[in-house]
């Protein structure tokens, strides 16, 4: 991504989070560079004025000019610090909303994709770590308030003359050498040590986290995480030693330019004094002018550095904003209700990775139907169910829904048809009842009723403090709930169910559950779906006997599609051999390994 | 200064002076050069100026002059700069330690306080006092590092322009008086909402991590919950705001009225100077004592900033001491076991238990023995407290009444290392680190039996996996270290999992819904490896898949109010009540000819 765009797609999100934002710029600018004049000007007068040379006057009068300049300025540079403050940490969080915003509108399956977990993470180390959004947005500021000074004093210096400018650029130019060489140095070396620095972090990481700690202690593995913790604390601080004594060197040799600038001002503003030129009030002018003038330019180049520096750090945040939403990627047609879903020579295989996930795989499943896919850990079966839903496109054959191909539907459209208990579901932080309607107002009391019922939450529910009411998440609100995970399941079953959708997709619905309530779920599944279409994923053989057709997944490719009584009768089949090491626990005969 | 911050000041003096006592020596000549450092330039212009007012003063006396100076100014300002930057890494050095303190007293205190959210919202400070150069810890020794060239430059310089009128030098004092004392205001005010930004702030973290967090994106889509949640992030925005320019409206309000003591420092700074010249100081003279008077003001301001930064700081670091000095780490009785611990006998005798800060009880009057040797399985509902007998047993955590027994012996008079020795628990969620496999299953960086590593994994059924790798047990597990780590299924990470517990031994074998997320095939994988890892063992597994209770000796069904039923299979099958409805239950379409 060039520079130039990048820029652009970063300036259009910062005005699009916070328009006012650029009227502090100006103002923060003008204050800036009003103080620097104040301090260059008004000393001068002071001295003239106690010399009697000059323009003169009362010294009295300016040494009042001076402290109520000197206060007014004070006063202002608090008011824009404080501007700055509040709207920098408020584009801060702004953009980082804008970045949910996003991520929540790309394409699903760039989430999964390794390029695009990459630069997420990556824009995610950059705006939290590096804090480069907020130092991107300081830098520009910064630069602005210098190049306004650096125009204001052009004509002071100018007046003293050429040759003290071109030497005041020599140094700055050595010091934007300086600066600059290190700056690369210093990009390296952080480049370097992010390897190391993820090391560290995860180990000791580790020991901050709740989920190790059991075995930490368990199978006492405090020792080895302590002992691995320290060598990555050795490793650390070996790299930032090296760091710094280079630092100190780039750094050190930095204050000798600045000590030969200072030099270079006295030497000419003082010749020309010595020639009588200009006034002792004048030397004390001239020479602060050059010192603020170059030190302006210095600043002014040190910003735009980082500036651009910052700008390759939020390269990632840059692309990933520049992706269209979704909601482009679609066809225009309207799903009603799904009357059937056809894949025809489905392949897929994920980002990046060479093994095909489904080979293809071809079935077709009726209105009304309730249809079990059963296979091996890995078998392909959870990647149907994003297919279809549209979290992933089929690398070969296609999908049709009511004979039509799914990318022609409007996509908003097709997934308003489909309910789904993702394995993986979650929960969000909002109230127990907006969890289970998706909508900040009840329209449906009697349905929200019903399927906490059937879902075997509504007792749960009921015993919460604030009923429905209450939040989730204690992460979130201290006053909130937290779900076992069997609860939690039982909640994502309800949402399902409230969704007035024609097609329930079920993966992996009762893994957290007691027998007992596992049961009253597969009892209570024909009438809780009533006319809807109903696909079932579980590694529970049992579900599959109450299902219609079974769907058999090996390794990517469709083994059978059939009844359970049909699939039954092949005794060396993959269905056989799943059912059965299950099945033996439950009959009179004891399985031959026991 | 209180005596509290006295002495964390003295405490981290003290841990500097027996870790790095050359950083010592480092902040003296760092000192010694920043005190030189305003002379060149307060002199300068004195000596420039008093040479435009003698006779005959020629350019090259000009350019000795400007020569000295800028010799002995890049002398004393690369000697700071290169003294400071050089001593920066090694305060980075002790903060670090700190922090490895810290994770290494987290990793080792006892159980009860992971699971304890009180426990980490008290502690919240102290675990933030070595997050970062800039805070805590690392902040305060940079500014102590500071501190003494800043308050002998305000002593030297003061000296100096109370030559000229006592006065100029209250000015700036009154200055940063005031602005040390507004400041305080202003840091008691944020800290009294300090509670209800850091809630703010956590909630923002909510919402950054939940979009970020890709199973929520199936989630977000399917149900259309994007407006939501960012209607949702707007208001949790708007509120952190709230509370963030509450706070920084009245530190603002505090640096505007320390502005008329700025007025005051002024108007004498340079009302005094220039009355003086008026009585006849030479202007080169004034030049001098306005550049030192205008030093001072700086230095003035660089103490107030060190003394106010460390005030707020030292809270910090008084948290991260009061928690190093917490005993968090009870050693428990004196009881152990011989080397090679036989199985053991287990007993919970009218146990009641309920997690700290809870109002319901998980346990009640629970009482339950286990043979040793016994294979139990442990049944019951969601929610019947299956899990918290396994932390009770561990001595995870102490019950409210009643007595949990190891041999007739109450968990509380054994050694917590002892006990730890005693257990091997499996758990669903199995935990892999990135670690090679041999120090996963070994849990050691090097005192490895690899004899017994190989062992374990062929008895867990994972030999055939290991050497199908290139390191064979010494490949690295994750992809966080090394690119090429690898990456085990669900059930491979059981077997992994059962093969640290076998190469543990112990006692007693303890197995928690190890199958739940696992296929047919692989669960059948589990329950053969079952014998293996439970021989001359205690053995308690812990599923809601009833096919496990038929290796196992007896089966106990808990439910909320206690232990229901107890017996083997085939007895509590007989007995008809609970056990026999729930195995019915999930075994009836499993039964031939069943259909929905």
């Amino acid at each position: 991504m060039k520079t130039g765009r990048r820029f652009a797609v970063l300036l259009k999100l910062v005005w699009q989070v916070d328009k006012t934002y650029f009227a502090l710029l100006v103002f923060s600018a003008l204050t800036h560079s009003g103080q620097v004049l104040a301090n260059v000007m008004l000393p001068p007068l002071l001295i003239d004025a106690l010399l009697g040379q000059g323009q003169g006057g009362d010294p009295l009068f300016w040494v009042a000019a001076i402290a109520l300049t000197n206060l007014l300025f004070a006063l202002l540079k608090r008011v824009v610090q404080h501007g700055r403050t509040v709207k920098e940490s408020q584009v801060y969080i702004r953009i980082d909303r804008a970045f949910a915003d996003k991520l929540m509108s790309i394409p699903f399956h760039m989430l999964e994709d390794p390029y695009y977990l990459d630069l997420r993470e990556r824009a995610s180390f950059a705006i939290r770590n590096q804090s480069a959004t907020a130092h991107l947005v300081t830098s520009a500021l910064d630069s602005v308030n210098q190049l306004v000074t650096v125009a204001s004093l052009v004509v002071p210096m100018l007046r003293l003359g050429v040759l003290l400018v071109i030497g005041l650029l020599l140094c700055v130019g050595l010091m934007l050498l300086i600066q600059s060489r290190f700056s690369i140095y210093q990009q390296r070396f952080f480049a370097e040590l992010l390897p190391v620095n993820r090391r560290y972090g995860y180990y000791a990481g580790q020991c901050f986290q709740p989920d190790g700690q059991k075995d930490f202690r368990l199978y006492g593995m405090a020792t080895m995480l302590g002992e691995t913790v320290k060598r990555y604390n050795h490793e650390i601080n070996t790299w930032f030693g090296a760091f710094y004594r280079k630092s100190a060197l780039y750094l050190g040799f930095f204050q000798v330019v600045i000590v030969l600038q200072t030099a270079l001002a006295y030497a000419y503003v003082g010749s020309r004094a010595l020639d009588g030129a200009i006034t002792v009030g004048g030397l004390t002018l001239y020479v602060s002018a050059a010192i603020s003038f170059s030190s302006a330019i210095i600043a002014l180049g040190q910003h735009i550095i980082d500036f651009f520096r910052y700008l390759n750090f939020l390269e990632p945040l840059a692309k990933l904003m520049d992706i269209p939403d979704a909601e482009t990627h679609t066809g225009g047609a309207e799903l009603g209700t799904i009357h059937s879903v056809r894949f025809e020579e489905v392949s897929f295989r994920y980002p990046k990775s060479d093994a095909l996930v489904l080979d293809q795989v071809s079935f077709d499943i009726k209105q009304g139907e309730r249809v079990s896919i059963v296979g091996r850990n890995g078998a392909g079966k959870s990647t149907i169910v994003k297919l279809l839903c549209r979290l992933y496109e089929p690398t070969a054959g296609r999908i049709l829904i009511n004979d039509t191909d799914i990318r022609d539907y409007d996509l908003a459209s097709l997934r308003r048809q489909l309910a789904a208990v993702f394995q993986d579901f979650r929960l969000f932080h909002f109230s127990i009842e907006e969890n289970i309607t998706c909508a900040p107002v009840n329209a449906h009391p009697e349905l929200f009723h019903r399927v906490i019922h059937e879902a075997g939450i509504a007792q749960a529910i009921a015993d919460l403090p604030k009923g429905k009411a209450t939040l989730f998440g204690k992460s979130f609100d201290e006053n909130a709930t937290e779900f076992s995970g069997g609860q939690a399941q039982k909640v994502a079953l309800a949402r399902a169910l409230y969704k007035d959708a024609s097609l329930l997709i079920l993966d992996e619905p009762t893994s957290a559950l007691d027998p007992m309530a596992e049961a009253a779920i597969y009892e209570q599944m024909n009438h809780m779906a009533r006319s809807r279409t109903v696909i079932f994923i579980s590694h529970r053989m049992s579900s599959s006997v109450f299902c219609n057709r079974i769907l058999v997944l090996d390794e990517g490719k469709v083994q059978a599609f059939d009844t359970h009584q049909q699939l039954m009768k092949d005794q060396q089949g993959l269905y056989y051999t799943l059912f059965e090491s299950q099945a033996a626990h439950y009959r009179q005969a004891k399985p031959a390994y026991l | 200064m209180p005596e509290k911050r006295i002495h964390a000041i003295r405490r981290l003096l003290g841990n500097a002076v027996r870790l790095d006592k050359p950083l010592f020596g480092l902040a003296f000549a760092y000192t010694l050069f920043a005190v030189l450092q305003p002379l060149p330039g307060v002199l300068l212009p004195r000596a420039v100026i008093a040479l435009l007012g003698r006779e005959g003063a020629n350019s090259r006396d000009l350019l000795v002059i400007v020569l000295v100076f800028f010799l002995a100014g890049a002398l004393i300002h690369f000697g700071r700069e290169w003294f400071q930057d050089v001593s920066m890494p090694r305060l980075t050095a002790l903060r670090i330690g700190y922090i490895s303190d810290q994770t290494i007293k987290l990793i080792n205190m006892d159980y009860q306080y992971v699971e304890d959210t009180a426990f980490n919202q008290k502690w919240a400070r102290a675990f933030n006092a070595c997050s970062g150069n800039e805070n805590g810890v690392e902040d305060v020794y940079r500014r102590l590092f500071f501190l003494p060239a800043v308050l002998i430059l305000i002593i030297g310089l003061s000296v100096l322009v109370s030559l000229v009128h006592p006065l100029i030098m209250l000015g700036p004092a009154l200055y940063a008086a005031l602005s040390f004392v507004l400041s305080r205001h202003a840091q008691r005010y944020a800290y009294a909402r300090k509670e209800a930004s850091a809630r703010q702030e956590r909630r923002l973290r909510v919402f950054t991590n939940t979009s970020r967090d890709v199973a929520y994106g199936k989630d977000v889509r399917l149900y259309d919950l994007k407006g939501r949640v960012l209607d949702n992030f707007e208001q949790v925005i708007a509120a952190y705001m709230k509370v963030f320019k509450a706070i920084q409206n009245r530190e603002f309000l505090m640096a505007a009225l320390a502005l008329p003591a700025l007025l005051l420092a002024d108007l004498l700074t340079y009302g005094l100077l220039a009355r003086a010249v008026m009585n006849g100081l030479p202007i080169a003279e004034f030049s001098m004592y306005l550049m030192a008077a205008l030093a001072l003001r700086t230095q003035m301001e660089e103490l107030t900033g060190h003394l106010s930064a460390m005030r707020r700081e030292l809270m910090y670091v008084e948290d991260y001491f009061r928690f190093m000095d917490e005993d968090l780490n009870t050693e428990g009785g004196q009881r152990g076991f011989p080397d090679r611990i036989p199985a053991v006998e287990l007993a919970f005798e009218k146990v009641t238990f309920r997690y700290p800060g809870s109002d319901r009880n998980v346990l009640t009057d629970f009482s339950l023995r286990v043979p040793a040797g016994q294979r139990l399985a442990l049944v019951g509902v969601n929610g019947a407290g299956k899990t918290t007998l396994v932390k009770l047993l561990c001595g995870f955590f102490q019950p409210d009444a009643g007595e949990v027994l190891i041999n007739g012996h109450p968990v509380h008079e054994y050694r917590k290392s002892e006990l730890m020795r005693l257990f091997a628990v499996v758990f669903q969620d199995v935990n892999v680190y990135a670690f090679t496999l041999a120090q996963n299953v070994a849990a050691s960086l090097d005192r490895i039996d690899r004899g017994r590593v190989q062992d374990a994994l062929t008895k867990a059924g994972l030999w055939d996996k290991v050497c199908s790798l290139d390191k064979g047990m010494d490949s690295m597990m994750l992809k966080v270290i090394e690119e090429d780590g690898i990456v085990l299924s669900g059930g491979e990470q059981q077997r992994l999992a059962i093969a640290r517990a076998l190469y543990k031994g112990g006692g007693c074998v303890i197995l928690d819904e190890p199958t739940a997320a696992l296929d047919a095939l692989a669960e059948k994988d589990i329950y053969q490896s079952f014998d293996a890892l439970t021989l001359d063992k205690t053995a308690i597994y812990i599923s809601h898949r009833l096919a496990s209770t038929q290796f196992c000796d007896k089966i106990a069904l808990i439910d909320g109010e206690g232990l229901r039923e107890y017996g083997s299979h085939e007895e509590l099958m007989a007995l008809g009540g609970t056990y026999r409805e729930m195995f019915t239950l999930q075994g009836r379409y499993y039964q031939e000819g069943a259909s929905a």
